[in-house]
């Protein structure tokens, strides 16, 4: 009995293993198209905007197939390594400006040369394609204005009885309230790190007054021992005993922290202007659309910076494969990205464009908002510094940061490796 | 007072049980549990996770997160691709190691026993420090993200273990049989095949078991070497749909259902194989 | 004899496939791995070739790569000496079970055994929740706060525990059955005549049992052995290694200075290190236990 089962078993995998490379073998009649993104989420509105244009794409390429593969940004930016190792890169692809993934690409010849006089022309905010220029040469362009800002939900805000926080000593305060109603006060990622790096620098910044002062650490201006530097470290390595972030900061990821801020569970979330989009994405309740809001990172008391100290930078940026299959295809497309996504990504709440978008008078609260934080800055940072180095610089920060945050390194022990590895990279 | 003495010994002996089935019973909750509350909030909705409830009975339950999970998470196509590598990783592992076996235990050469411990010893090989030269070793070979490569490696990892326990059988089959065969005009494929492989069902059965086990939840070597959508196996799909539905946590947990049951219900079916096959490894090398 | 049973062509057809697959699949890489090691290749572009560099900075610089080595001898110690005799106990345990109640405790015992780590991963990273998991609202209505507000898998101080945990939880199915089955297998007549000559209880296993069983666990305990080096996955899904180098093991260290820090020939370098690890200790395993089969 138990034997002619395992032969059926059998014998139905077979077939349905050769049916299955039958089937596949059947779609290959079209010219595939091989895109890559770090856009998973089908109902996110970054996403809606490019699947619009890839459809109107479609539209006026009928004997085209797109195949897009998207990955959350850690296994995307490990999987396009991989991709690059073996040469198998996609045609078009995301991939950041950050120097330290986007200058291996570079100098490593996997990226073609963009025509910068026909982008120049897309009404680019100046100096964003700039930032983009290898010894004079384009190649890759910029899709968004990105600056680090605190959302807060407002209904939670009022019913635990705390303002709109200014400065994190506001917040720092507010602890106790947050605990006794059950909330917790602010959450990011930690567990990607990135967003710890991020934090530490802004608040270097707004210590020191100088929007400047990451980018000058990193090219050995400036030391580490900096007090600034000494300040920030200090107030990440607080907030594990005052309980700002949530307990499991450091194994929290993009989607958890986004979550508990999403479901009500959190008043405060510290991420990018790219999540403009909250109050539109139908995972979370209307009640929580309707009153997500944002607010400039909160200064820090006796700092020299201010609101009008903006940590902002150029994201994005989609690039072409050097040895793309279908170049002439690749570059058509790259073109008609940039040509359609300012609008359509102002239309549908998806972010800040590096173009320059006209307002059209209708946008939500939260736009408006983040408007009100863009149009209030007086100097901002440019990049990211903690990234620009080496693509082992960059882990390091971001190791460091994260140690910080669970109270592994002290504030100056932090420093002293942070110093240490800065000095061993200009070497 | 033999009677008191009597009564006390009686008492302590209930005690004895029932601590001892305390004991046993809570360790079965320990084990049990969180793939029971993995079932009930897979059946819930997305806000009861937040809630404060250990278990919440599902009414009703809330079949459309398997939906969701079957529709949106591409759990069709992974579920195909880890069909056919894990069917053809288990063919090849169960033919190329018994033929193994076979010479190793049964056949007389100088180097059999030289060759058996060379076999056994990748054993001792960890997985992970092949995985950045096979890397570019198989991208050599342009086997890099094709289920060709994939397969070629859980063959090779799995040849060490069931050599192993086929050798462990065959050495216990009487002599006669193959020689008589053999006196009878029979050639190697024949006695191999014919005679052999009939007797070895047991074996047979367990390494298939096992290597399927091994294989359907590998993961490592899969996202490794496995890049695109399209060639992707089952347990990779979880991080997928983490991704791409990320507030979406009854479905989550519904894809994580969907991934753990073909195992749950092949160990069912094969529970008694398994288990005397997981013997004769461990006990018979 | 001149039969088919030593004639060399027989036996290099039945042979050839096992050796090829093992040495295109696992020889080979240890030998590209010893190449790359001695090169400063970032994984993309072109390399120079380094020497021993790579060897000195992991054996007398590297930190990381001690610590981790140093949580895969505590994994393997926690592995050897509590969950093996532990589920060495509970075989005993079902073993005087009826055949019935006893098939119902190992099969549910043994069923975390046959899920993905992915899965099981994933679960457990729900469970230890601080906000909303399943310990949290356990401790919560224990009314147990600090319990129910520890982040297990974020503390510095319960992180690798929480870990080895998980591990332990996944693997003690199999370590049961092992044990289950080796008791099954013992002849009955020595137990039997245990019992006549007056020894029971803890005596029989300590004068019996376990001096029958040697051989048997020491295998048990090789493949054991072998396995905690083998682990990466739960690591590579909860923590990455952190918070600091906290969780780190040695394969996920590896992983992440190849694909991470773009360090292709160092994590080249810790590669063929680990091999050389793992060997070792087999081996080590394999003298020890053979020396107390003599005795």
């Amino acid at each position: 009995m138990k034997r002619v089962f395992i032969v059926c078993l059998l014998a139905a995998l077979a077939a349905f293993s050769l049916a299955a490379s039958g089937a596949q073998e059947s779609s290959r009649e079209k010219i595939v198209f091989n895109l890559s993104d770090n856009l998973p989420d089908e109902t996110s509105p970054v996403r809606i905007v490019s699947d619009l244009i890839n459809e109107e794409f479609l539209e006026m390429h009928p004997e085209i197939e797109i195949q897009t593969e998207s990955y959350p940004d850690q296994p995307y930016q490990e999987k396009m390594r991989i991709y690059a190792t073996s040469n198998q890169l996609p045609e078009v692809m995301k991939w950041w400006g950050l120097p330290s993934l986007y200058m291996p690409f570079v100098e490593n010849g996997y990226l073609a040369e963009l025509p910068y006089d026909h982008f120049k022309g897309l009404g680019f905010i100046p100096g964003s394609l700039e930032s983009n220029m290898v010894a004079g040469k384009l190649y890759g362009v910029p899709n968004t204005t990105d600056f680090w800002i605190l959302y807060y939900n407002e209904g939670l805000l009022e019913k635990v009885g705390v303002e709109v926080p200014e400065t994190w000593e506001d917040i720092i305060s507010a602890v106790p309230k947050f605990n006794n109603a059950n909330v917790i006060p602010v959450v990011t990622d930690g567990k990607d790190r990135w967003p710890l790096s991020i934090i530490f620098e802004t608040l270097a910044m707004l210590i020191s007054g100088d929007a400047k002062i990451n980018q000058k650490a990193i090219e050995g201006e400036v030391s580490y021992n900096n007090p600034a530097f000494l300040q920030a470290a200090q107030i990440i390595y607080d907030f594990k005993l005052q309980g700002v972030f949530q307990q499991d900061l450091v194994t929290s990821d993009y989607g958890a922290a986004r979550n508990l801020f999403g479901q009500g569970l959190a008043a405060m979330y510290v991420m990018g202007s790219w999540e403009l989009g909250l109050s539109n994405d139908e995972s979370f309740s209307e009640e929580f659309r309707s009153n997500v809001r944002a607010t400039h990172f909160p200064t820090v008391v006796g700092g020299k910076g201010d609101v009008g100290d903006l940590y902002a930078w150029f994201g994005g940026n989609y690039v072409v494969n050097a040895d793309a299959v279908n170049m002439d295809l690749s570059m058509e497309y790259i073109k008609y990205f940039f040509s359609r996504y300012p609008e359509l990504t102002w239309k549908n709440n998806a972010g800040f464009p590096a173009q320059v978008v006209k307002e059209t008078g209708d946008e939500n609260q939260l736009t408006r908002d983040l408007l009100a934080i863009l149009n209030g800055a007086e100097s901002t940072s440019g990049i990211l510094a903690y990234a620009a180095l080496s693509p082992a610089f960059d882990q390091v920060h971001e190791d460091l940061c994260k140690s910080l945050a669970a109270n592994i390194e002290t504030p100056e022990s932090f420093i002293t490796k942070l110093q240490a590895a800065v000095e061993k990279e200009l070497r | 007072m033999l009677l008191q003495q009597k009564m006390i010994n009686r008492y302590l002996n209930t005690v004895k049980k029932l601590l001892f089935y305390l004991f046993l019973t809570s360790l079965l909750v320990i084990q049990i549990f969180p793939i029971i509350w993995l079932l009930n909030f897979s059946l819930l909705r997305n806000g009861d996770l937040f809630g404060s409830h250990l278990l919440k009975i599902p009414i009703p339950p809330q079949w459309i997160n398997y939906v969701k999970a079957w529709t949106q998470g591409n759990i069709p196509v992974y579920f195909l691709n880890s069909t056919i590598i894990v069917f053809f990783s288990v063919l090849g592992t169960v033919v190329v190691s018994f033929m193994a076996a076979y010479a190793c235990a049964r056949l007389y050469w100088k180097l059999s026993g030289f060759v058996f411990a060379f076999i056994l010893l990748g054993m001792t090989v960890p997985i992970h420090t092949t995985l950045l030269p096979n890397f570019i070793w198989f991208g050599f070979f342009n086997i890099i993200n094709t289920r060709t490569g994939v397969i070629i490696a859980y063959i090779a990892f799995g040849i060490s273990f069931s050599t192993l326990v086929f050798s462990g059988f065959l050495r216990g089959i009487p002599r006669a049989m193959e020689e008589s065969a053999f006196i009878d005009g029979a050639g190697l494929a024949k006695i191999l095949f014919k005679i052999i492989a009939p007797m070895s069902q047991t074996p047979l059965v367990t390494v298939s078991i096992i290597s399927f086990l091994t294989n359907w939840n590998e993961f490592i070597m899969a996202n490794t070497f496995i890049a695109s959508e399209r060639l992707r196996t089952l347990p990779f799909s979880i991080i997928n749909f983490e991704g791409q539905y990320s507030s979406q946590y009854a479905a989550q947990f519904a894809v994580m259902m969907l991934i753990a049951l073909p195992p749950i219900v092949l160990f069912g079916i094969f529970n008694k194989q398994i288990m005397a096959g997981a013997l004769a490894g461990s006990v018979k090398g | 004899m001149q039969s088919i049973f030593t004639r060399k062509r027989n036996i290099i057809v039945l042979i050839t496939p096992a050796l090829t697959l093992l040495c295109f699949a696992l020889l080979a890489p240890i030998f590209v791995s010893v190449y790359y090691s001695f090169t400063d290749w970032s994984g993309l572009g072109p390399y120079g070739y380094i020497g021993t560099d790579h060897y000195r900075t992991i054996l007398f610089h590297d930190p990381v790569f001690w610590k981790s080595l140093k949580n895969a001898m505590l994994y393997l110690l926690v592995t050897v000496c509590i969950q093996h005799p532990f589920a060495f106990t509970v075989a005993v345990a079902l073993s005087k079970l009826r055949e019935k109640t006893s098939q119902i405790f190992r099969t549910v015992f043994f069923i975390p055994a046959i899920l993905t780590v992915v899965v099981t991963t994933k679960l457990w990273i729900y469970i230890y929740n601080p906000n909303f998991g399943l310990l949290h609202n356990l401790f919560n209505g224990l009314g147990w706060d600090r319990l129910a507000k520890t982040a297990w898998l974020s503390d510095p101080a319960t992180a690798l525990g929480a870990i080895i945990l998980m591990m332990i939880w996944q693997g003690f199915g199999w370590a049961l059955l092992l044990y289950y089955s080796a008791l099954m297998a013992m002849p009955k007549e020595l137990l039997d005549a245990g019992s006549v000559d007056g020894v029971s209880g803890l005596k029989l296993y300590r004068y019996i049992v376990i001096p029958y069983l040697l051989p048997v666990i020491n295998s048990i305990l090789i493949i054991a052995v072998a396995a905690t080096l083998k682990t990466m996955e739960t690591v590579f899904l909860a923590t990455g290694g952190g918070p600091g180098d906290i969780t780190q093991f040695l394969a996920n260290y590896l992983y992440q200075k190849a694909f991470v820090s773009n360090q292709f020939g160092y994590a080249n370098a810790i590669s063929v290190l680990f091999v050389i690890i793992a060997m070792s200790l087999a081996l080590a395993t394999n003298q020890i236990s053979g020396r107390s089969n003599t005795e």
